[in-house]
C-alpha cells in the first residue's frame, strides 16, 4: 500500500511470519515492513489492540516484533539484513 | 570529553572542541551522526542522490565528515543506559556494556515529540511527524498515500512540504495554534528565515492547501488501522466546539505538538531544571554565555535546554564545546574571538526561537480531547478514566498518578504519555502543569538487556 | 485550621494505613497526616512478601497472627490488593549454608509451619526456570504476596470510609505536650487536637519523635530495587536468598514477578544505612547494587539475559540497631506510640502493629505482649525534655 520513493536501491530478502518478502538496502524492519503494505505490527497484552509505527525514532516501543527468534525488539531501530527472520504477533 | 548526542548541539562542540585540540568521543544510540534535524539516508546513495540531495541533508553530511575527519571519535548505535558519580557513563554497545569516566560531559540529547492523547490515537497510520519525515529521508518510503498532517508547530510545515515532494496526498494541514495576520507579520524581522519559510509554504500553495487554523484532530478512527479522522474547531481556550465537527477520510495521521527536552541524563547528572511550556516543558537549566550546568564538568547544549530549533541548538553546541576547551585549558586567540561571535549568533537565535514558540503555543484546551475511553499510557493500556479515578481518589502528581494508575511504567519510560498527563490532571485539578511535576527520570534511561548491562568492559 | 481527634497516626506507609484502618473499625476517630502520598515513603513500592519464613524466631506468634490478617485482608475490606499464595523459595548457594538452613527449618517446623529442604530437581518443579546451580531451596508453601500500593490505598479507602481523615502533602512540623501527654499535632498548615500519637513516619521517625522531647535510635538505610519490561509468568513464587547471619556471596536477595509481569529485583550485600537528613533526598540506584542484582538474577534465571531492564528506584527503610521494629508506648510522654523500624520487612508485621496499637488505645492494654518491641529495650534511651 505505501510506496517507494527510488524503487532501485539494492534488494535484500527477508522473512515475515515464514514468507520471503523483497526489501531494500537501507530499510529498517518497519520501513521494509510498511513498504509492504503492513501497518499492524503486533497486539497488545491485555486490550489486544493493534498497533503499528507511531514515533519512528525508537521512542515509543509501540513497533515491537520478533527478529531472529528475539521477541520485543523495535521494528524501527532495526535495520533489515540478508534472511532476517521476522514474526508479527497475530491476534 | 564526551559528548552524548550527534544531532546539530552535538556535532558542533565536537567540532569546536576537537579544533582546540581536545579528545573527543561522541556517543549517540542512532546509526549515524546528524539526530532528527539532520535525518541521513540510511540507504547507500548514487552520484546523482548525492548531489540532488537536500540542503539540510547535505549540511548534516557536511558536518559529520568534518567531524570525523578532524579525529573526534564516534560510537554509534550506543545506548548510555546511566550515569553514576565521578561522571561516570554506562554505556551499552552491541551485546557488552562500557563504563566511560568523563572529565567533561557535554549532554545534547535533544528532544522527543510532544503528544496529547485522543481517541483512536493508538490506531496504525497514527504517526508522530518525526516518524513521517524519517520513513521518508531516511528510509525513502511513503508513510502513506491519502495523509493529514495535524498538531502544532512549524515542524508541520516541514513535513507537510516533505509529503506533498513525495508526492502523497495531503488532505489538509490541521494548526491548533491560533494564528492571525498580526502574528505572522512578526516574522517578517527575521530575513534569514524567509527562505527557510518559503521552502515549506510553497509547496503548501502550489497543491492549494489552506491550512486549517485553531482546529485539530480530535478522534482517529478505524477497525485494525486508520480509515478516518474527526477535525474540530477550537475556541479561544483551546477546546474542541462540538458543532463544527467533520470526518475526513485518510490513511495516515502525522500529528504532533511540538517538542519536550530530554531531560532524562541532565537529570541523573543533577542538574538543576526549570519548567516552561513554551521552552516544551522541563528543561535544564544552563548558563547562556558558557553552557555550563550547576554541577561541575556537566554542559547542556540543544533541545535539552529548552526547544530551540536546530539553528540556535548548532549556536548552544559551540559554546559549550568552546567552553569545555577553554576549562581543559584548550585555547588561543581566535578562540575567543570565535567564543564571542557564536554568543552574538546564538542570542538571534534564541529570539527567533521565542518568537515560534510564543506562536505555536498550544493552547490549555487539548486536554479536553481525552476522553474516559482513551488510551492515555500506550504502553501500560492507561485509560483516561483510570487516571481521571485516580486523581478523584488523591492524585495530584504525575509521581502519584504513576504509583495509581502505572502511567509511565512502561517501555517508552513515560516520554510518550508525560505531557498528556501533566494537561489531562492539571485541567482536572484546576491547578498549571508545573506543579503536577514529572515522575522522576531513573536508571536505566533506555532499556537494555540484563545481559548486555551485566557484560561490563571498563574502557 | 484547627481539628480534633482521637488518634492522629504521621505517616500513610503501611503501618499507618492499617493502624489508622484498624482504630477506624473499632470506631476511633482518625486522622492520617503524611507528607507525601499514600504509599510513605518506601511502602507503595516495596516487594511487599508476607510471609513467616525466615524471619525472625523470637516473633513466631506475632508473625502468624499478621499471616492471618493478611490471609483475611480482601475479604474484609471487600477490594483485590492481590493477594497471592505463590509460595517462597529461599536459595541456598553454597553447601556450608545448609546448617543455617536446617536450624531456621527444625524451629519453624517445631512451630508447626510448612516449610521444607528441596533438593534442585524439586526446585525445578516449582519454578523450572530457576536453573542456577543452587546447592538447595527452603520451600515455604504459604507465604504470599500482596501488591504493596493497592494494600495502602484499600486501607485508607476503607478507613476514611469508616469516618477517618487523611491529609496528604502535608509535614507534621511539632507535637505539643501538656504535663507529659501528648496534646496537639501541628501541621504547617493545621493544628490537630488529639490525645494519642502514633509514629509510623519510617525513615523520619527519630525526627517526629524528637518533636515529642522522645529520643528513638531509627536511621535511614537505602533500599533499592530494580525492574525489568514485562514478560509472560516465568517466576510462579518469591525467591529470595537463605538468611544467613555475617552476610553471604548472594547477601539479601529477593526476586519476584509482580502481577503486571515485571520481574522486581534486588540483591543487597550488606551496608547501605545512611544519616539522619539523607531520606529527604532524591534517590539513584549505584552502580555495584545494580551489577549485584542483576548478577545474582541472571545466574538464577540464565534464560533472562535478553530481558530489558526497564527501571530502578530507591527508598529509604527505616533500620533499628536490633533489627527490629520500635512499637508501643514510651516512658514519660503519655499518649506517644511508637510504629516505626521496619529494617526491610515492614508489610508482614503490619496488620498485627496495627492491631495491637489499637489494643492499646482502646482497651488500654495490647493482646499480646510488645515486650519485644519496646524502646526501653535499648540503653540510650532517654527523654530529651518533658
Amino acid at each position: 500500500m505505501a510506496d517507494r520513493l527510488n524503487p532501485q536501491r539494492a534488494t535484500i530478502t527477508i522473512v515475515v511470519n515464514g514468507v520471503q518478502f523483497e526489501a531494500r538496502a537501507g530499510d529498517t524492519v518497519a520501513s521494509a515492513l510498511l513498504a509492504l503494505g503492513r501497518r499492524v505490527l503486533r497486539v497488545t497484552d491485555r486490550e489486544k489492540e493493534p498497533r503499528g509505527i507511531f514515533c519512528g525514532i525508537g521512542m515509543c516501543y509501540d513497533c515491537l516484533v520478533v527478529v531472529d527468534g528475539v521477541p520485543n525488539q523495535r521494528a524501527c531501530m532495526t535495520a533489515a539484513r540478508e534472511g532476517m527472520q521476522v514474526e508479527i504477533q497475530e491476534q | 570529553m564526551v559528548i552524548v548526542g550527534a544531532g546539530p548541539a552535538g556535532l558542533a562542540a565536537a567540532i569546536e572542541a576537537r579544533r582546540l585540540g581536545v579528545d573527543v568521543l561522541v556517543i549517540d544510540e542512532y546509526a549515524r551522526a546528524g539526530g532528527q534535524f539532520y535525518k541521513q539516508p540510511a540507504y547507500p546513495l548514487t552520484d546523482q542522490q548525492r548531489h540532488t540531495l537536500p540542503p539540510q541533508v547535505k549540511e548534516g553530511m557536511q558536518l559529520a565528515a568534518r567531524a570525523a575527519s578532524m579525529g573526534v571519535k564516534f560510537w554509534f548505535e550506543s545506548q548510555v543506559w546511566g550515569l553514576f558519580p565521578g561522571l561516570r557513563l554506562g554505556v551499552v554497545r552491541g551485546s557488552i556494556s562500557t563504563e566511560v569516566v568523563a572529565q567533561r560531559l557535554i549532554i545534547a540529547c535533544g528532544a522527543h515529540e510532544r503528544c496529547i492523547a485522543f481517541p483512536g490515537w493508538t490506531l496504525p497510520g497514527v504517526i508522530t511527524p518525526g516518524a513521517a519525515q524519517t520513513l521518508i529521508k531516511a528510509h525513502s518510503v511513503l508513510p502513506g498515500r491519502r495523509t493529514i498532517v495535524a498538531g502544532s508547530g512549524p515542524f508541520l510545515l516541514a513535513v507537510a512540504a516533505q509529503l506533498l515532494k513525495t508526492g502523497a496526498e495531503v488532505v489538509t494541514y490541521v494548526e491548533a495554534a491560533p494564528w492571525s495576520w498580526a502574528t505572522l507579520s512578526r516574522f517578517t524581522t527575521h530575513p534569514s528565515r524567509w527562505g527557510e519559510l518559503a521552502r515549506y509554504v510553497w509547496p503548501l500553495l502550489r497543491a492549494r492547501i489552506a491550512p486549517r487554523l485553531r482546529t485539530a484532530v480530535i478522534a482517529a478512527h478505524g477497525k485494525t488501522a486508520l480509515s478516518a479522522v474527526t477535525l474540530a474547531s477550537l475556541d479561544s481556550h483551546g477546546r474542541p466546539m462540538p458543532e463544527t465537527k467533520r470526518q475526513i477520510e485518510v490513511d495516515t495521521l502525522a500529528v504532533g505538538y511540538g517538542f519536550r527536552p530530554s531531560c532524562e541524563l541532565t537529570t541523573l547528572a543533577g542538574c538543576a531544571h526549570q519548567f516552561s511550556e513554551t521552552a516544551g516543558g522541563r528543561y535544564c537549566v544552563v548558563d547562556r554565555d558558557t553552557g555550563e550546568t550547576n554541577v561541575e564538568g556537566v554542559y547542556a547544549a540543544g533541545e535539552v535546554t529548552g526547544i530551540g530549533g536546530a539553528r540556535a541548538a548548532f549556536q548552544e553546541g559551540r559554546i559549550a564545546g568552546l567552553s569545555v576547551a577553554s576549562s581543559l585549558k584548550h585555547w588561543d586567540d581566535e578562540a575567543s574571538q570565535r567564543l564571542h561571535d557564536t554568543r552574538l549568533r546564538r542570542r538571534r537565535e534564541q529570539k527567533f526561537a521565542d518568537l515560534v514558540s510564543c506562536t505555536f503555543a498550544p493552547p490549555l484546551g487539548l486536554a479536553e480531547f481525552i476522553t474516559d475511553n482513551t488510551v492515555i499510557c500506550r504502553c501500560e493500556e492507561v485509560s483516561g478514566r483510570a487516571v481521571r479515578e485516580a486523581v478523584t481518589a488523591g492524585a495530584h502528581t504525575a509521581t502519584a498518578i504513576k504509583m495509581w494508575t502505572r502511567c509511565g511504567m512502561g517501555r517508552c519510560q513515560g516520554r510518550m504519555c508525560g505531557w498528556s498527563i501533566g494537561r489531562y490532571v492539571a485541567a482536572l485539578t484546576g491547578s498549571n502543569v508545573e506543579s503536577i511535576g514529572i515522575s522522576q527520570p531513573r536508571i536505566p534511561i533506555k532499556p537494555v538487556k540484563l545481559q548486555h548491562v551485566l557484560a561490563t568492559n571498563p574502557d | 485550621m484547627t481539628e480534633t481527634a482521637d488518634v492522629v497516626v504521621i505517616g500513610a506507609g503501611i503501618v499507618g494505613c492499617t493502624t489508622a484502618y484498624v482504630l477506624a473499625e473499632r470506631g476511633v476517630d482518625v486522622v492520617v497526616v503524611e507528607q507525601g502520598d499514600v504509599g510513605g515513603a518506601v511502602s507503595g513500592a516495596s516487594l511487599a512478601c508476607v510471609g513467616i519464613h525466615m524471619i525472625d524466631r523470637q516473633e513466631l506468634e506475632l508473625l502468624k497472627l499478621s499471616c492471618q490478617m493478611w490471609r483475611d485482608m480482601e475479604a474484609r475490606l471487600d477490594t483485590s490488593i492481590e493477594y497471592q499464595r505463590c509460595g517462597q523459595l529461599r536459595f541456598i548457594a553454597r553447601e556450608e549454608e545448609l546448617g543455617v538452613a536446617r536450624s531456621w527449618l527444625e524451629v519453624e517446623r517445631a512451630y508447626g509451619l510448612d516449610v521444607e529442604l528441596l533438593e534442585p530437581p524439586a526446585v525445578r518443579d516449582i519454578a523450572p526456570a530457576l536453573e542456577g546451580d543452587i546447592a538447595a531451596a527452603t520451600w515455604s508453601v504459604n507465604d504470599a504476596t500482596v501488591n504493596p500500593f493497592l494494600s495502602c490505598r484499600a486501607l485508607i479507602t476503607v478507613a476514611q470510609r469508616r469516618g477517618a481523615r487523611l491529609i496528604t502533602q502535608r509535614q507534621v512540623t511539632g507535637i505539643e505536650l501538656r504535663n507529659g501527654q501528648v496534646e496537639a499535632v501541628q501541621t504547617s498548615t493545621d493544628r490537630i487536637y488529639a490525645p494519642w500519637v502514633v509514629n509510623a513516619s519510617g525513615p523520619w521517625a527519630k525526627r517526629i519523635a524528637a518533636m515529642a522531647g522522645v529520643n528513638v535510635p531509627v536511621v535511614p538505610r537505602k533500599a533499592q530495587c530494580l525492574a525489568t519490561e514485562h514478560l509472560a509468568p516465568v517466576i510462579p513464587c518469591v525467591v529470595g536468598a537463605c538468611e544467613s547471619a555475617g552476610g553471604v556471596e548472594v547477601g539479601y536477595t529477593q526476586i519476584q514477578q509482580a502481577q503486571s509481569g515485571q520481574v522486581l529485583f534486588n540483591t543487597v550485600l550488606g551496608g547501605g544505612e545512611r544519616a539522619d537528613g539523607q531520606q529527604d533526598m532524591e534517590l539513584d540506584v549505584d552502580y555495584q547494587f545494580v551489577m549485584d542484582s542483576i548478577r545474582t538474577l541472571l545466574w538464577l534465571f540464565p534464560s533472562l539475559g535478553e530481558v530489558n531492564l526497564l527501571r530502578s528506584w530507591a527508598r529509604y527503610e527505616a533500620v533499628t540497631p536490633d533489627d527490629r521494629f520500635i512499637v508501643g508506648p514510651v516512658p514519660r510522654v503519655e499518649g506517644f506510640l511508637m510504629a516505626a523500624g521496619d529494617c526491610g520487612v515492614g508489610f508482614v508485621r503490619a496488620p498485627m502493629i496495627g492491631r495491637l496499637l489499637s489494643d492499646v488505645i482502646v482497651d488500654g492494654a495490647p493482646s499480646y505482649s510488645l515486650d519485644l518491641y519496646r524502646l526501653e529495650r535499648f540503653a540510650e534511651t532517654s527523654v530529651v525534655c518533658g
